[in-house]
């Protein structure tokens, strides 16, 4: 129990505002710089030093922005949802702020994800697009990040909007299991499961790397910009205490 | 060098994708570190004002 | 009506459309993944929809492809490995189609045997690997390769 303790405690510390502020400050740089890295070295290492792939040639090479985008809009979306739900239960504020500056991001990475598997879909299935369950759902989860922002935008109170956007992110989590089994489910133009499934992943290791770092890139990516978002988000809402005032004298 | 860059007869898709990501990623990343200026600029002013406007600090302490 | 409201108004209509045009298409996705897909199989056993498009998977056939000297009409085969149906397809197809690809053609039956396709879709499965690697490969097992590419199709 008293470790329990702690940890809420450690939370709600880390959660109050002017801390959430201090701390961001200082992990932005690493994460963001680490991120930076790891996009540029996987980048390099997916384009020039993984070999063609047997079937698809150089084609393929897309998929090392394409699978790491697919997999941040649903990752985004779980934390989006996780945050609404937390801050409904709880009335985190922190838990809102994250659930609502992550939507951008998401939506950014759906839409990446749509357009480059258009682009690759094109040359390998003779198609940009095809109404098949696995491109279906995930034009579904774009619907849902732009709803979640339109209704954000639309309801003028505050409370009122965060708890309607939280209730809109949880309801459409249903959408994330669609969308990972969907092509197990249905009979899809989508490949299969290459990397995340039960058996060893299909890929040959030499084209797993620049993969994994792409995908380890992409999360540090969302972590720094999610934090800078919040950060802006923390200070604007806070305005009216002493300490922000302090922040924005200090830079001035 | 330049066989390597044409990605066999894929460049254009190759290419594009990369590209996108690169203006989404970075226009994404950028935007809120724009933000944060615009933001901290409009708050100094608003304490200027209020400290022109009476001695007494702002009245709202409102907990947003 | 007062400006914001009448904003809110257009922004909660946009939502429900959104969400009522994102439900209409995945249905749409569910019900055409359901009923049109079928393997030459089905076909010879009479699912098919007469003088209607449907979708037709399975594998080029081995040996099978032909090309007309325009260049763009190709005559193939697609198997399940049980049955087989002969297509005719104008136009170009996709860099994956090759002999033994599992492909999805939409187009309508011409009489019991053949297809003529509007469209050529080539699947792939969800293997990466260097040519080389997968040259040892399959010379390894070239048995189990097969398998697991008429595998792929069904699944």
């Amino acid at each position: 129990m008293n470790i329990w303790k702690s940890v809420m405690k450690f939370i709600y510390h880390f959660a109050s505002p002017k801390h959430f502020y201090r701390i961001s400050g200082k992990m932005i740089p690493w994460l963001g710089w680490l991120a930076a890295i790891l996009l540029v070295v996987g980048s390099i290492d997916g384009l020039f030093f993984a070999p063609v792939d047997y079937q698809q040639g150089d084609s393929y090479r897309i998929i090392f922005i394409h699978v790491p985008a697919a997999w941040m809009s649903m990752f985004i979306y779980m934390v989006m949802a996780t945050a609404g739900a937390i801050g409904l239960i709880w009335k985190i504020k922190l838990a809102d702020v994250i659930a609502s500056s992550s939507a951008p991001i998401g939506a950014a990475f759906t839409f990446l994800a749509l357009v480059t598997g258009a682009i690759w879909g094109k040359p390998m299935w003779g198609a940009w697009w095809v109404w098949d369950a696995r491109l279906t759902s995930e034009l579904i989860l774009l619907f849902l990040y732009l709803g979640y922002m339109a209704l954000e935008s639309a309801i003028e109170d505050p409370r009122a909007a965060t708890r309607a956007c939280a209730i809109l992110a949880i309801v459409g989590v249903i959408n994330i299991p669609i969308i990972h089994y969907s092509v197990e489910w249905w009979n899809t133009l989508h490949q299969g499961a290459t990397v995340t499934k039960f058996d060893k992943p299909s890929i040959h290791i030499s084209m797993l790397i620049p993969l994994l770092l792409m995908a380890i890139g992409f999360k540090l990516y969302y972590a720094s910009v999610v934090l800078v978002r919040a950060r802006n988000k923390v200070l604007y809402n806070e305005q009216n205490n002493r300490w922000v005032k302090e922040i924005v004298q200090a830079n001035a | 060098m330049l066989e390597m860059l044409q990605m066999g007869k894929y460049g254009a898709y190759v290419w594009s994708s990369y590209g996108l990501a690169f203006f989404v990623m970075g226009y994404v990343a950028f935007k809120p570190l724009m933000d944060k200026k615009v933001i901290f600029k409009e708050l100094m002013m608003k304490y200027r004002r209020e400290i022109k406007s009476s001695g007494t600090p702002s009245s709202d302490k409102s907990e947003l | 009506m007062n400006p914001k409201r009448k904003n809110r108004l257009i922004l909660v209509l946009l939502i429900l459309t959104g969400t009522g045009l994102a439900v209409a298409l995945g249905t749409m996705a569910l019900k055409e993944n359901i009923q049109y897909y079928l393997s030459p199989m089905e076909v010879k056993a009479g699912k098919a929809p007469p003088n209607h498009s449907f979708r037709l998977a399975g594998l080029v056939g081995v040996g099978s492809v032909k090309r007309e000297k325009d260049g763009l009409t190709t005559h193939f085969d697609i198997t399940d490995n049980v049955e087989t149906i002969t297509v005719t397809y104008t136009g170009i197809l996709p860099d994956l189609f090759r002999e033994g690809q599992g492909i999805v053609a939409t187009g309508k039956l011409t009489d019991g045997t053949h297809f003529r396709a509007e469209e050529v879709l080539a699947k792939h499965d969800e293997t990466y690997m260097p040519p080389p690697v997968q040259d040892a490969l399959d010379k390894a097992e070239a048995s189990k390769a097969q398998d697991k590419a008429s595998g792929a199709m069904t699944q």
